[in-house]
């Protein structure tokens, strides 16, 4: 199957997932309410409740998304040549990814069903994981892309090749110049 | 010095404007030609494209909707941040190095140029640039209204200006952002992004250090207040819950390949090369300007639940009373520069690229080339939108409140349904075609529309934008498969292959 078939199918099981989301039951307690004392602030309410229907679809509804993310990067990295690396590169941080955020969504079901397990600065583990785990998600993809700017994404071979297109397309447009 | 606050501030913020108006005088002299005005020559360095992507990323909202939203929903806005700032790095591997090189290729000067040599259809053209033009109004006017909002809220405090009304703080700020718009179109504004940029990354380090130090018992009993209040507003979806979040997960990390304010700025480099070291300044701009986002919205939140700090009108009064309460006369002056620097360098890109749509990309599509004397009209083009998106601010605010909000939706979930399929995939997939393209265009913006206009509310908070981009994404694959593939022009296709 190419890359572009398997976001073709991801896209397809996401919007599954989405269908199911709209129908799940449960959604007139999904929404926040206002929060009984203080304007303009609202509250969750019991979590283990509004939850109870879409805390697996939800997980789902995430984890597709990464494996789409991983899919779109791999799309749009060269075609030809070397991809020493890449993939071993991006298999592994999407595992991870998946990792931490079953565990995410595990420990926030804990969380919610009363546990008090604190982990740092005051946060819940599942907020930890979320605050501490994924925000260094976008510094890990930005390292990614510096280290194998070279290797993946323009190689020097595509810097000549590229080059050598635009050198072309001036000499046409200058010959097209010349006879008009 | 804390009875001087509003001078002080108000010093800030007229040093702020001088210098915008300096870069602009400086940019006018190095703008000659269409490709100067709309795409700086192409010829910008590492520095400043990184820095001016990263501060159109982070408007006004981020200064003051962010802040507010974090104080009313909890931990839940985070997702924003972080899928915003992850999905740049999604980008930089799918889309920067393709739309650089067919800028380059094609001498393109706005991304409907490039989508329509992409395609090789003027009506994707077209459809790329109406979509552009509706964001860019709803986009600017929320703007505009920011900006004279804050700037009547400095100025009444002081008793010279003690009476002055919204529209003159239209018309001042307006004009300081058309001056350096129109004198060195988008050469000023990538100028002034830079300067921005580091106004916001100050201005953020510092509140965030600010903002900790607010409670004795700092991020810790943050926290803890939160928790003992709501817990689920301290869990790792706050008040919205996991649905919202990774709907929202969605509309951010993908839709950011579709934000034309932002693929417009990095074609502008000058050497593909060096955009190996454009992520890493963006992301890092990002990163550390959320910090106030996150950082106020929370101590405000606590602040309050403690009855520590008087309950707040709005929350979009976070920001502005955690200023005027807890910080310094001039760490409040730097940050209310950092918001107008935030609001401008988003509202500068919007002009730009609205102008090419109405001067450059629909007289392209529809008569088969652009204005003549084309420099003389992308400056009028800005001066026409800016005022056009000012009248509709005005008027929004006076008689229709609905108007703006409703142009307002063309915003950043529009941006990503009706682009990203087309230029993210489009640009990486050489089966995809003009028509199926025009299709995603044209169904994201009903769908964002339809959500809008007939007040839809989904069930278990997926945004409407969610479901439009998925929509979006499917027909545009779906059509492509179904239909026989497309020939490619022999020079789109070597592009695509490298």
């Amino acid at each position: 199957m190419g890359l572009s078939k398997l976001i073709f199918a991801l896209l397809l099981l996401l919007a599954l997932v989405v269908g199911g989301i709209l129908i799940a039951p449960g959604a007139e307690i999904a929404a926040h309410v206002p929060h009984g004392r203080v304007s303009a602030m609202f509250s969750g309410g019991d979590g283990a409740a509004r939850h109870a229907s879409t805390l697996a679809l939800g997980w789902a509804f995430g984890t597709i998304q990464l494996l789409i993310f991983a899919a779109l990067m791999a799309l749009g990295v060269r075609k030809n040549g070397s991809m020493r690396g890449f993939t071993t590169t991006l298999v592994g941080c999407t595992g991870f990814l998946i990792i931490l955020w079953t565990a995410i969504v595990v420990t926030y079901r804990d969380y919610a069903a009363g546990s008090d397990s604190v982990l740092v600065l005051g946060m819940h583990a599942s907020t930890a994981l979320v605050v501490l785990g994924f925000w260094p998600l976008s510094t890990i993809l930005t390292v990614a892309f510096v280290v194998g700017f070279n290797r993946w994404v323009y190689t020097p071979e595509d810097e000549e090749a590229f080059e050598r297109l635009v050198a072309e397309r001036g000499r046409s447009d200058g010959q097209a110049e010349g006879r008009g | 010095m804390e009875a001087l606050r509003t001078e002080i501030v108000l010093g800030f913020v007229v040093l702020y404007m001088g210098a915008c108006i300096g870069v602009g005088l400086w940019a006018m002299r190095r703008t000659k030609s269409p490709r100067d005005f709309f795409m700086a020559g192409r010829d910008i360095g590492i520095m400043v494209t990184g820095l001016a992507i990263f501060s159109s990323t982070m408007s006004g909202f981020g200064f003051v909707g962010g802040p507010g939203l974090v104080y009313s929903m909890g931990i839940a806005s985070i997702w924003i941040v972080l899928t915003a700032a992850a999905g740049w790095g999604v980008n930089d591997f799918l889309i920067a190095k393709r739309l650089r090189m067919f800028a380059g290729f094609f001498d393109t000067v706005s991304l409907p140029d490039a989508v329509a040599a992409r395609y090789g259809n003027e009506t994707t053209r077209l459809l790329t640039a109406l979509a552009i033009l509706l964001g860019v109004m709803g986009y600017l006017a929320t703007q505009i209204l920011a900006m004279a909002t804050v700037l009547q809220s400095i100025l009444q405090g002081t008793a010279t200006f003690a009476q002055i009304g919204l529209v003159s703080c239209v018309v001042i700020s307006l004009s300081v952002l058309l001056f350096y718009c129109v004198t060195g179109g988008i050469l000023a504004s990538v100028y002034t992004d830079v300067f921005q940029g580091a106004v916001m990354i100050v201005a953020a380090l510092l509140v965030f250090i600010a903002a900790w130090v607010a409670l004795p018992g700092g991020p810790t009993e943050v926290m803890q207040t939160i928790a003992a209040d709501d817990p689920e507003a301290a869990g790792p979806w706050g008040t919205v819950g996991i649905i919202g979040c990774m709907s929202w997960m969605f509309m951010f990390a993908v839709g950011v390949a579709g934000q034309p304010h932002l693929l417009t700025k990095s074609m502008m480099i000058n050497r593909l090369r060096d955009y190996r070291w454009v992520p890493a300044l963006t992301v890092f701009g990002y990163m550390v300007a959320s910090l106030l986002w996150v950082g106020i919205g929370l101590v405000m939140r606590a602040l309050v639940l403690q009855g520590a700090h008087p309950e707040l009108a709005t929350a979009d009064a976070a920001a502005p009373e955690f200023l005027q309460s807890y910080a310094h006369p001039l760490l409040a002056g730097v940050v209310i520069a950092g918001l107008f620097a935030a609001i401008m360098s988003t509202a500068d890109g919007f002009l730009n690229i609205g102008a090419a749509a109405i001067v450059h990309d629909i007289p392209n599509a529809l008569r088969g080339r652009s204005l003549d004397n084309e420099l003389f009209w992308a400056r009028a083009g800005t001066v026409i939108i800016g005022v056009v998106a000012a009248a509709f601010a005005l008027y929004s605010h006076y008689q229709n409140a609905r108007l703006v909000a409703l142009l307002g939706a063309f915003g950043w979930g529009t941006f990503g349904a009706a682009l990203v399929p087309v230029v993210a995939i489009g640009f990486n997939w050489k089966r995809a075609t003009a028509f199926a393209a025009n299709t995603a265009i044209a169904t994201s913006l009903v769908i964002n529309f339809a959500v809008e206009v007939f007040n839809v509310s989904l069930p278990h908070n997926i945004h409407g934008g969610t479901l439009a981009l998925l929509v979006s994404l499917l027909l545009f694959f779906g059509i492509s498969l179904a239909s026989p593939a497309p020939r490619l022009d022999p020079d789109v296709e070597a592009l695509m292959d490298l």
